[in-house]
């Protein structure tokens, strides 16, 4: 007991010396782990060998031309913006009129809703590739751009469901009853109230399911069929034959499309006002 | 053309599964009036705001706003606005813009709106605050843009669901003054529901009192508060202190009881208090009655009462200051009594055995009540 009451008396010293700069360490480890793959992968970008070594030992734009040229390269970045484009609002849509219906209705197994929906994140990736690829092929449908959405939006719905589902159930329904007291309809006030209250719930889980689905790589891999070549598939393609630095070329790509795009919906969806507000 | 009420509740009863919320409600309200719904939480006071804004159905009766049936009317088709309990303002929307929600729904033009909510906002005195979001105001601000909103299309009548509970006790009764201003300066009819009977009596013209469901009385708040009609309004309207007895003698004039401390004459022609007598109308020789007191009409002194006067005895246990009064809790052989005297009186210490006597006109009768619920008596 006393063993015990000194090793905690030992570790409350501890942390009451150590607590600040531990923190700080742990920060720094953390973003460090996150942020030096990237910063590598853009510094090698510009690496003029043909080679992946650090440091490079001159930088150039090379890479960037060769890419350029490389209508194979270009094509898989559209076809990636594509079907993230066109998969995230049926995702977000399906996720929104789901969470609308569990928040308003009783039904039986309500309950469970919330755990079945978001549930699929945790089961293996490959192992529902290989189903979807078996399903399209059972119902004769080949692989395909409506194939590979069809999936992205399996995949992107638990994502975007995870966050607009509680912000409906936690939603005041007081609400829409003031709005219908004060003369508005059933459908006028989800488009006054309702949603508009929930928006920066939908902006944040349509950013996320594009971001899920814009890096997806394993269902498209398998219910992709042949020709469609999203920019994840074409980079698994290249990194096979030789790595150059043009696969980090395509990789800082990726990314600024990335952060583009989520800028873009950012703007045009005033989600900072909207989320200072709610 | 007749002048409709603007509120008719008949015969309504909502059942919610085996609970019955409301049980046969009947009550009108006229044009202009401010009234409250009185009842302690769980009484039904609130089924029925909502039965009448449209948001819950009666599961019999009707219920007529101007005259015209609304049970089967969805809310946003009555002529009807509601200041909720958690006042329900649009958090993405500014303090005009929420006032504006309402004329936005009828279609008024713009420039009509834009002069209504100024006109709106210096009705509720917050004038300069169209721009303001709502989680910038203070509790009663915030109380004031409610109001706003539920007053601009000018509804038949507004619905107060407690909205002030939530107020510290000064900035409520301010809060009463203005609501009382405001409904006096626009002439709509209030219906205002609260478990407080300082708010109701305060501020209502008329009060329906309910308890568990039913409508125990309905009158104007003098009239509850001097003729209550059974122990549970007078109880809930300020206290009473209740003296179990059973009635020995009944005459004309007299009723004769017998208390466990001997008996008590009552008059029964003593004036305006005879009232609450006529009431135990029925009672016959043999069955119980609780000889009922406010607190303010009963005195103590330390010398028992000459020439007959009724008392009875008891034991000071603590006291209060309250200013210019001074509440005493007196122990007493069948309950804790609360009396009130005047602080310029002579004060009782702790222990000091009191005899405690009352002014004839200060008694009410009632029969007893089984459980919490008193028999309501048809008016």
């Amino acid at each position: 007991m006393s063993a015990l009451g000194s090793a905690f008396g030992w570790l409350e010293r501890f942390c009451h010396n150590y607590g600040p700069k531990i923190g700080r360490s742990t920060i720094v480890i953390v973003l460090l782990a996150l942020w030096l793959p990237i910063v590598l992968v853009v510094v090698m970008s510009f690496a003029a060998d043909g080679v992946l070594s650090f440091p490079p030992d001159n930088l150039t734009l090379e890479w960037y031309f060769v890419f350029l040229e490389n209508d194979a390269a270009i094509s898989s970045v559209f076809t990636t913006m594509k079907v993230s484009l066109v998969a995230t609002p049926i995702t977000v849509a399906l996720a929104t009129m789901l969470s609308y219906g569990v928040s308003r209705y009783d039904f039986r197994g309500k309950s469970a809703i919330q755990g079945l929906v978001t549930l699929p994140i945790i089961v293996p990736l490959i192992v529902v590739g290989v189903a979807l690829a078996l399903f399209f092929g059972m119902i004769n449908v080949g692989g395909g751009f409506w194939s590979v959405v069809a999936a992205h939006v399996v995949r992107t719905i638990p994502f975007a469901a995870l966050i607009i589902l509680p912000t409906f159930m936690t939603f005041d329904r007081s609400l829409e009853e003031a709005s219908k007291d004060l003369g508005a309809n059933e459908l006028e006030t989800f488009w006054n109230v309702t949603l508009p209250n929930i928006m920066p719930a939908i902006v944040a889980g349509g950013i996320l399911a594009f971001t899920v689905s814009f890096n997806e790589f394993i269902y498209t891999y398998f219910v992709r069929g042949t020709g469609m070549e999203t920019m994840p598939i074409y980079l698994w393609s290249r990194i096979q034959h030789n790595v150059t630095p043009e696969v980090n070329v395509l990789s800082v790509v990726f990314l600024v499309v990335a952060i583009l795009l989520v800028l873009v919906a950012v703007l045009l969806t005033n989600i900072s006002r909207l989320t200072m507000r709610s | 053309m007749t002048r409709m009420h603007t509120i008719e509740v008949e015969n309504v009863t909502k059942e919610f599964g085996s609970l019955v919320a409301v049980e046969d409600a009947n009550f009108q309200i006229k044009d202009g009036e401010f009234v409250s719904i009185l009842g302690p939480s769980g009484s039904g006071k609130s089924t029925i705001l909502r039965m009448v804004a449209g948001f819950e159905t009666p599961t019999t009766g009707s219920i007529a706003i101007e005259g015209n049936e609304v049970v089967g009317v969805p809310p946003f088709e009555r002529n009807s606005n509601m200041v909720f309990q958690n006042l329900a303002l649009f958090p993405h929307l500014t303090v005009a813009e929420n006032i504006e929600y309402g004329l936005k729904q009828a279609n008024v033009d713009k420039e009509t709106r834009q002069k209504r909510v100024s006109e709106m906002l210096e009705t509720v005195r917050l004038e300069g605050y169209g721009d303001r979001q709502p989680d910038e105001l203070s509790g009663g601000e915030q109380q004031r843009v409610a109001l706003a909103r539920a007053i601009v299309n000018e509804p038949a009548v507004v619905l107060f669901d407690e909205p002030l509970a939530s107020l510290d006790r000064k900035l409520r009764q301010h809060m009463q003054f203005e609501l009382q201003r405001i409904q006096a300066e626009t002439g709509i009819t209030f219906l205002y529901v609260t478990h407080d009977q300082d708010i109701a009596l305060s501020i209502s013209d008329r009060m329906i009192v309910l308890n568990e469901g039913a409508i125990q009385q309905i009158g104007t708040v003098e009239e509850l508060y001097n003729a209550p009609m059974s122990q549970f309004v007078a109880d809930f309207l300020g206290d009473l202190n209740a003296i179990p007895s059973t009635i020995t003698d009944l005459s004309e004039e007299y009723v004769t009881l017998d208390t466990s401390e001997g008996t008590i004459d009552i008059e029964l022609d003593a004036g305006g208090r005879n009232e609450n007598l006529i009431h135990s109308d029925g009672l016959a020789e043999g069955e119980p009655v609780n000889l009922c007191l406010r607190p303010h009409e009963i005195s103590l002194q330390t010398e028992p009462p000459g020439d007959g006067q009724p008392s009875v005895t008891g034991t000071v246990k603590s006291r209060m200051f309250r200013g210019n009064e001074i509440a005493y809790i007196i122990e007493t052989r069948w309950d804790e009594f609360l009396v009130i005297e005047d602080a310029g009186n002579e004060q009782l210490t702790n222990g000091t055995p009191v005899h405690l006597t009352w002014s004839r006109a200060g008694t009410y009768l009632f029969t007893p009540a089984n459980g919490t619920k008193p028999n309501p008596k048809p008016a």
